[in-house]
């Protein structure tokens, strides 16, 4: 078994070269750092709880839309997921962005400010409720989340008239969703699958369902994520129960099934951003996972990764730009949408981040590009390319299979996350 | 100033310490209580209900994870002391000219982000990566060995992570004690191992005692570590009590775990200062 | 013995015995190895070569508590976190004396350093001259074979000390132990001492009775380092039984014990300021001096009066310039004081002639040879 592959793997590892996906990694790592420091740290988020109003009754009510000035004001302040835009890997610019600018005249301050929709809630939530300015324009946030906020009453509407590129532009996936009907408040940024990630070599078996997770054999190596929802709703298909109808008593038969699991030493730990390394790194050998993060990981970091969409059933999430309430530049925060759902924007951006676009004609678009690329010699390219486009949109077999979170009530989301708080803490 | 205002001096130099605590101190802990005894939701808001069973329930539900936050506490402190303690003394008594290269050393860490020091670790000593992957392929180590997501981890990376907070209390301390005391305990018939036990570790106390505090207490509400290097088995309070506050909004809950908590690390400092001996303090 | 630091050698070659009960002062500047010699003793320093005997004992090797000497530390070194029936009771308690026992002896210590009922203050609850004694009764406790004092009145102020001198002295006196003592303070020295060595860069410079050293310096350095010398180099004219005579560069001739010269042509004479009498000389006073008398003519330059004496700084025609320390005997105020640009003449009694030689023999008296076994012996 020791053999001479072996310290050829060795010394791969000690001297594994700079791969694209460098910077992006480093991104995950750091960035989600700084959220958990920040949230720490930040005084704000200590005093919010001293200004917990009610939602909605300082806040105008749900629906009202502030009118928009004649003119944009020039700036945008922008917070988004690491890793979610194109970025010039050697400069570290955005190129895309870049462009927005000199076409409008507008300066995006762009942050990574998000690693998770909860953190992000819990830190700009305060001012929100307080009826005070955000700090953020435009926000990125998924599908439940924009649900909730737009019944807390913390998200403006939007004026359809200045961002005429996605009527004319998006896919039918991404108009008229569940979480915000007519789509009044949020806009799709990209969206993916949460299913399940895997090392063959290390499984030494496909993996196909749910309860592959819970396989004793690979006890250890299982990666859960924290994220409530995402957990516990396919555990919830696992036992049967389509997510977006279970009960609090349903929630609780799968709290138990993940609980038993958690205290036999099953999960190595519950992941946020992390397990994409874990993975990546071989200390897990299957995990649930998202679907763009897989095949970025299969092209740049580690070409034994496989994903796959338990066929208990999968969940498709959607993430949103949506602008909050009493946001300081809306007008610049509205082109800016309009500028992403034009396809020659919406292409750089999905050839970067490897997620569902929600703009029409980008797969072919992609693959043109490969085409481009493989003619100008950059073989390398073109092949991540061709399986970025197969993945930037779901086949109808996988959309088939796929399923939405469930609309929680404030009550009913405390008491999931008292039954999920429970198995992420032993 | 008329001379009987004179001794109003002293109390005017305080008062701008004193805002500060009280701005940065003092209100956020009564907003902390009144929050604690809140009870509502996010909808609806928050309003003080006095809802003191919000603590024994708090207590009930995560009382493993406050016992396993102060037991590591313990432990981390011991380590920082027994490996800072000898770092700490050499420094100070053999480090001649090296003394401030050294102490440089001992805080260079500092010039790093604690997250980015602790991701670095994760790294080092990921499960195949270059330390434990080699040492699995020359056979030292077995395939399914780690130390990521283990409570060594954890309590590794803490003891790590505040050394410093311990060794620059005890290097004040030591530096401090005259060697001629030691001297004149081996000129009156102490073996070296007598001197230290009689005279320089008594000595020293007050370090120890400064720097187990500076060690022990930030340790407990760490959150950091055991969220990088550990795994389910090692939830910390503090993980709770950021999951309750950032994740599922449940600030009184949240609010009442932290208020317990300073509670519970007052109550042992103050246990502690008896046991070390409170007057070491003061001296 | 000899001492090194890296390329430094703080003693250099340095050979020394001290007599049983002795009160012996390592005297010099700082820097001159005193302290050093003394740690050595002490067991603080290795020796980097040559060896330390206690009676017959070889103690270079030892570490400093197997050896049967005790130190008073320079600022005396007491246990801060201790009191001081701790502090005298350490010594006792590592040699695992009965406590009865020690209780005893400590209330026997603290009763001669006249301290009785301060076995509970801490060290820092003391006066400097307190501390002193608590650090003089921790060392005396052990009933050492020999004490080792680093400079050890040097903290205290002028008056203390004073007082300090003659309690150290009669301590010494009445329990008969060995005090080996450094100081830079050739006062102090010279008040408490049996025998002094004086140092300088690593060296005895000479080693002898206080009145010895004084009154015979041997070098330009001790005669300088222990009060006020005037020197003058002359050529050695001749001798007789009791005298020797020496001629000044300008011509004057005057005499020194015969003892004193040894061979070399030229030495170099010295005579302390106090051993001088100036007279002022007028245009009626005769040229004849008594020949048992040394005299030198000269100028005044400058007169301070000060009280016990008036001091007088004297230029003889060759351009030497004396200092004379006159006795107010017969004058009453500084009204009677010379003027300067008076000329005197300056007399003394030739006995009281030192000469400082480049080769010097036996001294007539007060030779360094042991009666006794040598206690310490470095």
């Amino acid at each position: 078994m020791r053999d001479e592959t072996q310290i050829e793997r060795a010394i791969a590892r000690a001297f594994r070269p700079q791969r694209r996906l460098s910077r992006r990694m480093f991104l995950r790592q750091t960035g989600r750092g700084a959220v958990i420091a920040g949230s720490a740290l930040s005084l704000p988020a200590i005093l919010a709880a001293c200004g917990i109003g009610p939602g909605a009754s300082t806040a105008p009510s749900a629906g009202s839309q502030a009118a928009l000035p004649s003119a944009p004001a020039g700036t945008l302040d922008f917070a988004n997921w690491p890793a979610y835009i194109d970025i010039d890997e050697e400069t570290g610019d955005y190129p895309t962005l870049a462009k927005f600018t000199e076409e409008s005249g507008i300066e995006v301050a762009y942050t990574e400010a998000i690693n998770d929709n909860e953190e992000f809630f819990g830190v700009i939530q305060p001012d929100l409720a307080a009826g005070n300015p955000p700090q953020y324009d435009l926000i990125v946030m998924t599908d439940w989340m924009i649900e909730k906020m737009i019944r807390l009453g913390y998200l403006s509407e939007l004026d359809r008239s200045k961002i005429p590129n996605f009527d004319a532009n998006a896919l039918d996936l991404y108009k008229d969703p569940w979480y915000d009907p007519g789509n009044v408040h949020s806009m799709a940024w990209q969206s993916g699958i949460t299913g399940i990630g895997y090392n063959p070599t290390l499984t030494g078996r496909e993996i196909t369902t749910f309860d592959d997770l819970l396989d004793p054999e690979f006890a250890g190596r299982v990666g859960m994520f924290s994220e409530m929802r995402d957990t516990m709703s396919l555990a919830l298909l696992s036992l049967g129960i389509e997510p977006e109808e279970a009960t609090v008593d349903q929630a609780t038969q799968a709290k138990d099934k993940l609980l038993a699991a958690a205290q036999a030493g099953q999960f190595r730990n519950f992941y946020g951003n992390d397990y994409y390394d874990e993975l990546a790194n071989g200390n897990l050998a299957v995990t649930v996972a998202w679907s763009g993060d897989v095949s970025q990981m299969k092209l740049y970091d580690n070409p034994d990764v496989e994903f796959v969409v338990p066929d208990t059933g999968g969940m498709l999430w959607i993430d949103n730009m949506a602008i909050p309430n009493k946001a300081a530049h809306p007008l610049d925060a509205h082109m800016m949408m309009n500028f992403w759902y034009d396809i020659e924007n919406a292409v750089p951006l999905t050839e970067y981040v490897g997620y569902f676009s929600p703009v029409t004609g980008v797969t072919e678009r992609v693959l043109e590009d490969a085409e481009t690329a493989e003619a100008e010699g950059d073989q390398e390219w073109a092949d991540a390319l061709r399986v970025i486009a197969e993945t930037a949109n779901p086949t109808d077999e996988v959309l088939a299979n796929v399923h939405n979170y469930r609309k929680l009530s404030e009550e009913e989301e405390a008491q999931w996350n008292d039954l999920f708080n429970e198995v992420v803490a032993g | 100033m008329p001379r009987h205002w004179r001794w109003l001096v002293p109390y005017l130099f305080l008062i701008p310490g004193g805002l500060w605590l009280l701005a940065f101190f003092v209100v956020p802990m009564l907003v902390m209580a009144s929050v604690s005894l809140q009870t509502g939701s996010l909808g609806t808001g928050y309003a003080l209900t006095w809802n003191f069973g919000v603590y024994p329930e708090m207590i009930g539900a995560w009382a493993p994870q406050f016992e396993r936050s102060l037991w590591y506490s313990i432990v981390v402190t011991a380590l920082t002391l027994a490996v800072g303690y000898p770092m700490a003394y050499t420094i100070a008594f053999r480090g001649g000219r090296y003394k401030s290269i050294l102490l440089l050393l001992v805080i260079l860490p500092f010039f790093t982000a604690y997250i980015i020091r602790t991701l670095s670790w994760k790294l080092i000593l990921a499960d195949n990566g270059f330390v434990l992957g080699n040492l699995k392929d020359i056979g030292f180590l077995d395939d399914g060995f780690r130390i990521i997501a283990t409570p060594i981890a954890v309590i590794s990376g803490l003891t790590y992570n505040f050394l410093p907070f311990m060794v620059l209390p005890l290097y004040v301390a030591l530096e401090k004690i005259d060697p001629k005391l030691v001297e004149a305990a081996t000129d009156l018939y102490a073996s070296r191992l007598q001197a230290f036990l009689r005279v320089t570790l008594p000595l020293s106390m007050p370090g120890v005692f400064a720097g187990s505090l500076l060690t022990f207490i930030p340790a407990v509400g760490d959150f950091i570590n055991s969220e990088i290097l550990g795994s389910r088995d090692t939830t910390m309070i503090g993980q709770i009590i950021q999951r309750l506050f950032l994740n599922n909004n449940a600030y009184p809950e949240a609010a009442a775990l932290g208020f317990m908590l300073m509670a519970a690390v007052l109550a042992l400092v103050f246990i502690y200062a008896r046991f070390v001996g409170a007057d070491e303090l003061t001296r | 013995m000899t001492k090194r630091f890296g390329d430094v050698v703080a003693v250099d070659d340095l050979s020394l015995e001290v007599k049983p009960g002795e009160f012996f002062a390592l005297l010099g500047p700082s820097g001159c190895g005193k302290t050093t010699t003394l740690r050595m003793i002490g067991g603080f320093e290795e020796v980097t070569s040559g060896s330390v005997y206690l009676g017959d004992t070889d103690v270079t090797d030892l570490p400093p508590f197997k050896r049967a000497t005790n130190t008073v530390f320079q600022n005396y070194a007491l246990f801060p976190h201790l009191t001081v029936f701790e502090n005298i009771a350490f010594g006792l308690r590592r040699r695992k004396t009965p406590t009865n026992e020690i209780r005893h002896q400590v209330a026997f210590m603290l009763k001669l350093v006249e301290l009785p009922g301060y076995e509970d203050r801490k060290p820092n609850q003391l006066s400097g001259g307190q501390q002193q004694r608590v650090a003089l009764a921790r060392a005396l406790v052990n009933n050492p074979r020999v004490l080792l004092l680093d400079e050890p009145l040097g903290a205290l102020d002028l008056k203390l000390r004073k007082q300090m001198q003659v309690e150290l002295k009669r301590i010494q006196s009445e329990i008969g132990i060995t005090f080996i003592f450094v100081t830079h303070d050739q006062e102090e020295a010279m008040t408490m001492s049996d025998r002094i060595a004086v140092m300088r860069a690593g060296r005895i410079e000479q080693l002898g009775q206080p009145e010895e050293l004084y009154e015979r310096p041997r070098t330009d350095f001790v005669a300088g380092f222990l009060g006020v010398s005037n020197l003058i180099d002359a050529d050695v004219a001749g001798r007789d039984e009791r005298f020797a005579t020496l001629r000044l560069d300008g011509g004057t001739l005057l005499r020194a014990p015969a003892a004193y010269v040894n061979g070399a042509p030229r030495v170099r004479l010295g005579v302390r300021p106090e051993k001088l009498r100036v007279i002022a000389l007028n245009d009626d006073t005769g040229d004849s001096v008594d020949a048992d008398t040394n005299a030198l003519d000269g100028t005044v330059l400058d007169a301070s009066y000060i009280g016990v004496s008036t001091q007088y700084l004297v230029e003889t025609p060759d351009g030497h310039k004396l200092t004379v320390y006159a006795q107010n005997l017969e004058t009453s105020g500084a009204g009677e004081v010379l003027a300067d640009g008076q000329r005197v003449r300056l007399t003394w009694k030739p006995q009281h002639t030192f000469v400082i030689g480049p080769a010097i023999g036996p001294m007539p008296a007060g030779d360094a040879e042991l009666e006794e076994e040598p206690q310490v012996h470095a």
